[in-house]
């Protein structure tokens, strides 16, 4: 055999530029012929075979070699991008922040969304996974007893498979004589497993036959609870046990990761009543499927839309404002993949990079101007256009790479921060398919911003830099000083961006004092002496609710450091509860509508636990907890919202959604003094608190007032509830100033970001007007250096210099304030004579700024010695 | 008399590629041919994958081109590649090789070559 190996020409084809192994696989074949003469063939082979590497690599060599010397060019672009960044750091600094927090807010909102809107769901098919979610229309919420419409659309959908349903239940675990532990459990239909189509590591899944009445108990196990629990044995697949009081046997593990429908590691079948139900009766569920195959999102809700017309036709009474729509698992998405979700979704978002954008490029374009003689010389020499103009968009791209790189790390980590600190205070953790961090398609979308913006904001300054006025500037280039003028374009720009700035201002201001001082406000309440135990009871358990619960508190009460117990279904300042409600103030007139009338259930003698007394009328006793007792307390900012006298003997009553159903009055019986911990712009906020039975209240939260450590206790109270009913779940203990603390974080965000924000906006007026004095100093030099040898004073020079940049700074200023008092205008809420001194605050803040801008130019300007300016001329 | 202008500035292993192009002649000139001619003549151990990439240097110098020959008369048997030296490439030997003529030619009793 004379022919070289197949694998060596195999190699060869492999790793040598397209084109070039064909070339020289004939001389390789000679070569392996003469070699075979002097050596075996395995030895010839594997001679060849390396000749081949050899030869490909020295092939792969040349070319790059040849691309080294035609990229030249390009790589010289971009060597000259990263100097520039070095020579002008104040451009640097600026433009790159500028475009940082626009590339990262860009990018951390993309990612953002994508995980709202449709999320990518880590299973195989996830993207045909949908949720049928039922809108209330006219109460404007989700609907979610759908057990009876659940049974319709199994019935009738014919667009989705393996329609199934699940709801989210607490329980204690109990394993054996340990203490029970509250779990997470979801009760869900067999064919989420169809649905997800993961197989199990061990036994089996639920099965259809396991959802039938009567069927034996069983539960899959998640990954996590299996080796937490169990120690990973493969023989606990048939051991037992309890969830509450109810005995399960385990007849399935799942593989680690999985789970399905939220953050499940228990699973247990959902028993439906064979009987059916009616309408809108029944727990509360959510419903999955899969979209069957070739049919789109959109057609399913077509399909879907036609039953519900049925459904409405068939029970108007409940049925008639009910709308279902099928969304992408875990996400928002009503319809189909389009350009105009997208638009929608991130068109407000990309606003900010194209200001972002024209901002930078106002300081590029002041940058360009000062090298304005050398882009005229290079087109004299025969560069083209498009050739300047590219290493322009280069210089750009390199500022506009490295802040992006810097924009995606900062969102990367904020991304994760926020999900991690948005989903550590909620039970179970994250989604399954929530993965903190930025995904590929999120940085690969940056570098499109990144592209895109530095075609903005390098090409649109270098197209107008090489425009007609390079060939005239030829003429000027030995006398010194630039021609490029900052034309109607920037000029706008830049006005546009100090009334931004100036719009923007006040509400920041407004914000940052309005966290300020609600921080300020709850601080004076003693948070940190409260706990916060939120507990929850197995409907089955035995003895009677109401009497575990008083024991559990008696218990507590006892422990040594607690001063005193109260049950509620919420403390003071543990987020919000907000309801509008109409107050009667006499029977000639209509009641009077409360807005964000803050609500809360409490047991009597409540208010002791804060030391708040009542100041009028009296407290809850016993007789106001039966039902049909309808009676209220209110604070003392209710009472202040009332007309005439005293708020006692009034009614109150919820606002419905449903005109046709009032809801029941409640009759005012005591007012109680503001806690301080809800403040508005107008003071406490008003509260109305109705009478709680641990029975009817949801959740349950004892607040324990401790003397000294609140979170030493909290093992302690653990351990009683494990003691005194297997069904008695804590799902949590926090002291309250944690609570509080998660209800002021999302302000203080807000408040730093705005403010961030707003200071990225001063700070670019700032560089706007810098560059601009530059360049109309350097533009003027000659003209400024005639007039200082003809006797100008210093303060007329300056004050032709700080001329336009007034009428700039001042333009915007005016335009700014002009926007604002016409928004003022048509509020209603808001006067003029309110934001009158936050206009004058934010003028002077802003033409100082201005004016601080200039000093560096004027400082130039006043350098120019005369004689050097005329030797120029 | 002003020195001749060497048309085309030769590295030393590229003028080698070439006197052995030329020596094998149009129809006998391809790698491993040339490969071997310089090991045999100057002793010195040649890769051939520098013998491929030089050739390739040379014909984008337009010193040399390449056709590939009749394929090997075994089945699948692949053709050489070529090489045939162009009147461009004789000129910048020429003038190479005059030039080291032109420096060497007294420095016989220094080089130790004088006969």
């Amino acid at each position: 055999m004379t022919r070289s190996p197949r694998w060596a020409a195999f190699l060869l084809r492999a790793l040598a530029p397209r084109g070039e192994a064909d070339d020289v696989l004939g001389d390789l074949e000679e070569a392996h012929r003469v070699r075979l003469q002097h050596y075996s063939a395995p030895t010839a082979c594997t001679l060849t075979a390396i000749e081949a590497i050899d030869v490909a690599a020295a092939l792969i060599r040349t070319r790059l070699a040849r691309l080294r010397i035609r990229e030249n060019g390009t790589v010289h672009d971009y060597k000259l991008g990263f100097r520039m960044l070095v020579k002008y750091p104040g451009l640097t600094l600026a433009g790159g922040l500028a475009l940082a927090i626009a590339i990262g807010i860009g990018a951390g909102w993309y990612d953002a969304v994508g995980d709202v809107l449709r999320p990518r769901l880590p299973l195989p098919g996830g993207d045909r996974i949908v949720e049928i979610e039922m809108r209330n229309q006219m109460a404007g919420r989700d609907e979610q007893r759908l057990l009876h419409d659940f049974a319709a659309w199994r019935r009738d959908l014919t667009s989705v498979e393996e329609l199934g349903a699940y709801r989210t239940v607490e329980r204690n675990l109990v394993l054996g004589d340990a203490r029970p532990e509250p779990v997470t459990v979801v009760e869900i239909s067999a064919s989420a497993f169809r649905v997800a189509n993961v197989p199990p590591l061990a036994g089996r899944p639920l099965l259809d036959s396991d959802e039938q009445p009567g069927a034996a108990p069983v539960v899959v196990l998640g990954h996590d609870v299996w080796r937490q629990r169990f120690g990973g044995r493969r023989d606990a697949i048939g051991e037992t046990l309890r969830l509450g009081q109810t005995p399960a046997t385990i007849v399935g593990v799942m593989p680690e990761g999985f789970a399905f429908p939220v953050n499940h590691r228990l699973w247990v079948p959902l028993q439906i009543r064979q009987s059916g139900y009616a309408p809108l009766e029944g727990p509360l569920i959510r419903v999955f499927g899969r979209l069957k195959p070739g049919i789109t999102q959109a057609e399913a809700n077509a399909e879907v839309s036609a039953l519900a017309t049925r459904a409405a036709a068939d029970s108007p009474a409940t049925h008639e404002r009910l709308r279902p729509r099928i969304l992408a698992y875990g996400g928002e998405s009503p319809g189909d993949r389009s350009w105009l979700e997208f638009l929608v979704t991130h068109g407000p978002i990309l606003l900010v990079l194209v200001v972002a954008c024209v901002n930078v490029g106002t300081l590029i374009y002041a940058r360009t101007a000062t090298r304005d003689a050398e882009i005229a010389m290079r087109y004299a020499l025969g560069a083209s256009r498009e050739r300047i103009v590219a290493q322009l968009f280069v210089e750009a791209l390199v500022l506009a790479s490295v802040a992006a790189v810097i924009g995606l790390a900062v969102a990367d980590r904020a991304l994760k921060w926020g999900l991690t600190a948005y989903y550590a205070g909620q039970d179970g953790g994250a989604p399954f398919w929530v993965n903190p961090g930025l995904k590929l398609s999120t940085v690969l979308y940056a570098l499109g911003l990144t592209v895109v913006g530095a075609a903005v904001l390098g090409v649109l300054p270098a197209i107008k830099a090489t425009g007609l006025q390079v060939q005239a500037h030829l003429r000027t280039v030995g006398a010194g000083g630039s021609t490029l003028r900052f034309g109607g374009v920037w000029t706008t720009a830049m006005i546009a961006q100090v009334a931004l700035t100036v719009i923007c201002l006040p509400p920041a201001m407004g914000i940052t004092q309005e966290v300020r001082r609600d921080r300020a406000i709850r601080s004076r309440f003693p948070a940190r002496q409260y706990l916060a135990v939120r507990v929850e009871l197995d409907r089955d358990s035995t003895p009677p609710a109401d009497q575990t619960y008083r024991e559990l508190e008696r218990r507590v009460a006892q422990l040594p450091g607690v001063v005193a117990t109260r049950f509620a279904d919420r403390l003071p300042g543990m987020g919000v509860a907000v309801r509008s409600a109409e107050v009667e103030v006499s029977s000639e007139t209509a009641p009077r509508l409360v807005e964000n009338l803050w609500t809360s259930a409490v047991e009597p003698r409540f208010f002791e636990l804060f030391d708040t007394p009542i100041v009028a009328g009296r407290d809850f006793h016993e007789g106001d907890r039966v039902a049909g007792a309808q009676t209220a307390l209110v604070n003392e900012a209710f009472a202040r919202q009332l007309p005439g006298a005293s708020a006692i003997g009034r009614r109150v009553r919820f606002a419905s959604s449903d005109p046709t159903k009032p809801e029941p009055w409640f009759e005012i019986v005591g007012v109680v003094r503001d806690i301080g911990m809800t403040p508005t712009d107008a003071g406490e906020a008003p509260y109305l608190f109705r009478a709680a039975s641990p029975l009817t209240t949801f959740p349950l939260v004892i607040g324990v007032r401790v003397a000294g450590d609140p979170a030493a206790l909290a093992p302690r109270i653990r351990a009683i509830a494990a003691d005194l009913d297997a069904g008695l779940r804590v799902d949590e203990i926090r002291a309250l100033d944690e609570h509080v603390w998660r209800v002021e974080l999302p302000g203080m965000i807000a408040a730093g970001t705005i403010a961030g924000v707003v200071g990225l906006g001063l700070f670019l007026s700032a560089a706007g007007i810098f560059s601009l004095m530059s360049v109309s100093i350097a533009r003027r030099r000659r003209e400024i250096g005639v007039r200082a040898a003809l006797g100008a004073s210093r303060a007329r020079l300056i004050a032709g210099i700080f001329s336009r940049a007034l009428i700039l700074v001042g333009s915007g200023v005016v335009a700014g304030n002009a926007v604002i008092v016409f928004v003022v205008a048509l509020s209603e809420e808001a006067r003029i004579a309110d934001v009158a001194g936050a206009l004058l605050v934010t003028s002077a803040v802003m033409l100082t700024v201005g004016l601080l801008a200039c000093v560096e130019p004027a400082r130039r300007a006043l350098r120019i010695e005369p004689s050097e300016a005329l030797k120029e001329a | 008399m002003p020195p001749k202008t060497i048309p085309m500035p030769l590295a030393e292993f590229e003028l080698l590629v070439l006197l052995a192009a030329l020596r094998l002649g149009p129809d006998e000139a391809y790698t491993v041919s040339i490969a071997d001619q310089i090991r045999q003549r100057t002793g010195r151990s040649v890769r051939r994958a520098n013998v491929y990439t030089t050739v390739q240097r040379l014909e984008t110098k337009r010193l040399l081109t390449t056709r590939l020959g009749e394929p090997r008369p075994e089945r699948g048997g692949k053709p050489r590649r070529l090489v045939t030296v162009r009147p461009a490439g004789v000129a910048a030997v020429r003038a190479m090789t005059d030039a080291i003529q032109a420096m060497a030619g007294e420095l016989g009793a220094v080089l130790g070559t004088a006969k």
